[in-house]
């Protein structure tokens, strides 16, 4: 198994996880640390999530 | 603190991807190469990030934290000095030997150089200390769920534990090791929002260091005398006890990190894992030392007085809301698990290698050892949770034990430099200087707590100072020795020792994959950092 499908996988999900907490408790975050955090944070984390599955399948491609 | 349906939905996803990936490895476990090494085919930045992770327990990450929090900017010597040095000398100078003799293990290595009665010494010495090690870690994460979330102290620690069980009875290292690099990140975005929140809300690090006491924010310059820094240690003792013996001793001798380094591929690979955990190990003050600054700026002085290991939980409960609370406390939970992870998969190896096909039963099939390396997973597990009881009625049997097993670790590394490198360090040589290294940890303890004829600033000082004498011990006895024992034939060590392994063709490698040239770069960053902090 390539590691970077289950790395992928499960910080793409906890960074979608985290957006959402932004957007649903957006007041709350932002009355805390002044800005959605959990938003921003979660668009970086859902971005490493993604990149690392793209590059488990273009290299899959290849191996192919 | 209340935490709400998205860290637990964050913690949830979590445990169901330990498991998945366990489960989904058990498949590819056919020999006891892959369950103890897996089969030697980890590409290099995977067991490079497992190298550090490995090391990343929860006891590390609150614990130099709290450090931090106490001791203040001292504490980024555990990493420039006390971790770098070293992983570049076993990347560069000792991988070669423990990869190339094809050892399984430190112990094992240690019985292809020396003999049974070093490998035995060390082999149960280190299975005791790994458990231990893993129950003192079990213990810790009970405590801390109990005070932070009020969970149960039992569940938590069960449920843990039944988990690290399940990924590593059916994945070995394999599974170990992906999940190690999983908490690894999750480490990295569990903790960075705390730095940056916290360093964004006091103003930037000028605004930080202007509001602490000049001996907490500089890292060398406080150092010319031991009345001059919280920790009561002068620059002798850093450099030769924490960044020399502590540090090489840990970090060149301990199977729970060359262990990750046996899984590459092949030499090179092996070479550069160290090398690449360097670096991350290197920028990691800014996930632990830089927190434990702010905690000293945010958290009331008695509420963090009293518990410095609280530190880190209360800066999460201080800053993070909902949602990334859950990712700070999966990145915990994370560390918890794989520092236990860490320790059961270095001794279900070494009790199953070392002890049991050694001295109980040698000779069997390859499918029995893997049997055997399932059932002391189980075992280990259950040895620590009883241990974590043991901690929890006994506090201070921990201490002793702890105390017992830093003995055997100071003089070790003098073994292992004098083996591989001096052709005529005798096997006699090698077990009579280990023993007189550690007698000596042992009566240096005695004398420095009791204050006879030596007393030192404070007890990391005299934990220092004892490593030094230590190692001294057992690296001038085992020259003696050696002198007046039989000599292995030359032809038995090949590939054992410095001066008698052929080198290797390197010609075909790249620049930028060279052990010696990523060591180059590691080191003068290193020493760049160490000016920046001066």
């Amino acid at each position: 198994m390539d590691i970077k499908l289950p790395l992928g996988l499960i910080f793409s999900i906890i960074g979608l996880l985290l957006m959402i907490s932004g957007i649903v408790y957006s007041e709350a975050v932002v009355q805390k640390l002044h800005f959605n955090f959990n938003l921003w944070w979660g668009i970086g984390v859902t971005v490493f999530g993604l990149a690392m599955l793209s590059v488990h399948w273009i290299r899959k491609d290849k191996t192919r | 603190m209340s935490i709400g349906i998205f860290d637990y939905l964050i913690i949830g996803i979590y445990f169901l991807f330990v498991l998945g990936i366990g489960y989904y490895l058990k498949n590819s476990i056919k020999s006891s190469e892959d369950y103890f090494l897996s089969g030697r085919s980890i590409s290099a930045w995977v067991t490079g990030l497992a190298f550090i992770a490995a090391n990343l327990g929860a006891l590390e990450v609150m614990g130099m934290v709290a450090n931090s929090a106490k001791y203040g900017i001292l504490t980024v010597h555990f990493y420039w000095i006390g971790a770098i040095p070293a992983m570049v000398f076993v990347g560069v100078f000792m991988m070669p030997f423990y990869y190339g003799s094809r050892a399984r293990s430190v112990p094992e290595y240690l019985k292809l150089r020396f003999d049974e009665k070093t490998r035995g010494l060390n082999a149960i010495s280190f299975a005791l200390m790994t458990l231990l090690m893993s129950g003192i870690n079990m213990y810790a994460m009970g405590i801390i769920f109990n005070l932070l979330l009020g969970w149960s102290f039992h569940i938590s620690i069960w449920v843990a534990a039944g988990i690290v069980l399940v990924y590593v009875f059916f994945g070995g290292l394999t599974s170990s090791i992906y999940n190690e690099v999983v908490q690894f990140f999750l480490i990295v975005f569990g903790l960075f929002p705390l730095s940056y929140l916290g360093l964004r809300e006091v103003g930037g690090w000028s605004q930080l260091a202007a509001r602490l006491p000049e001996n907490l924010t500089k890292s060398w310059s406080t150092l010319t005398s031991a009345s001059n820094n919280p920790m009561g240690v002068e620059w002798f003792g850093m450099i030769f006890g924490l960044g020399f013996v502590l540090s090489f001793g840990y970090w060149c001798t301990d199977f729970l990190v060359v262990q990750r380094a046996l899984a590459s591929r092949n030499l090179n690979a092996a070479q550069r894992t160290p090398l690449i955990a360097a670096f991350p190990k290197m920028i990691f003050p800014l996930f632990v030392v830089l927190p434990g600054l702010i905690a000293i700026v945010k958290i009331p002085a008695d509420t963090l007085g009293s518990n410095y290991n609280m530190a880190l939980p209360l800066l999460m409960k201080e800053y993070f809301p909902t949602g990334l609370l859950g990712l700070g406390l999966t990145a915990l939970i994370a560390s918890f698990m794989s520092g236990m992870a860490g320790n059961v998969t270095a001794f279900n190896t070494v009790w199953t290698f070392d002890i049991y096909q050694s001295y109980i039963k040698p000779g069997k099939d390859d499918r029995h050892y893997v049997w055997m390396g399932k059932m002391a997973t189980v075992i280990g597990v259950l040895i620590s949770i009883g241990l974590t009881y043991l901690v929890m009625y006994f506090n201070n049997v921990m201490d002793y034990m702890q105390l017992l097993f830093s003995f055997f670790n100071a003089p070790l590394f003098a073994t292992f430099l004098l083996g591989m490198f001096w052709k005529k360090t005798t096997s006699n040589g090698a077990f009579y200087g280990l023993l007189g290294g550690i007698a000596t940890a042992a009566v240096h303890y005695v004398l420095a707590s009791k204050k006879i004829f030596i007393s030192y600033g404070s007890e990391m000082s005299a934990n220092f100072y004892g490593a030094v004498a230590a190692w001294t011990v057992c690296f001038v006895l085992t020259i003696l020795i050696s002198f007046f024992t039989k000599k292995r034939s030359e032809n038995e060590l090949v590939g054992l020792v410095y001066s008698l392994t052929p080198k290797q063709d390197r010609s075909m490698i790249p620049l930028y994959l060279k052990p010696g040239f990523l060591a180059v770069i590691i080191l003068v960053l290193t020493l760049v950092l160490n000016f920046l902090f001066w």
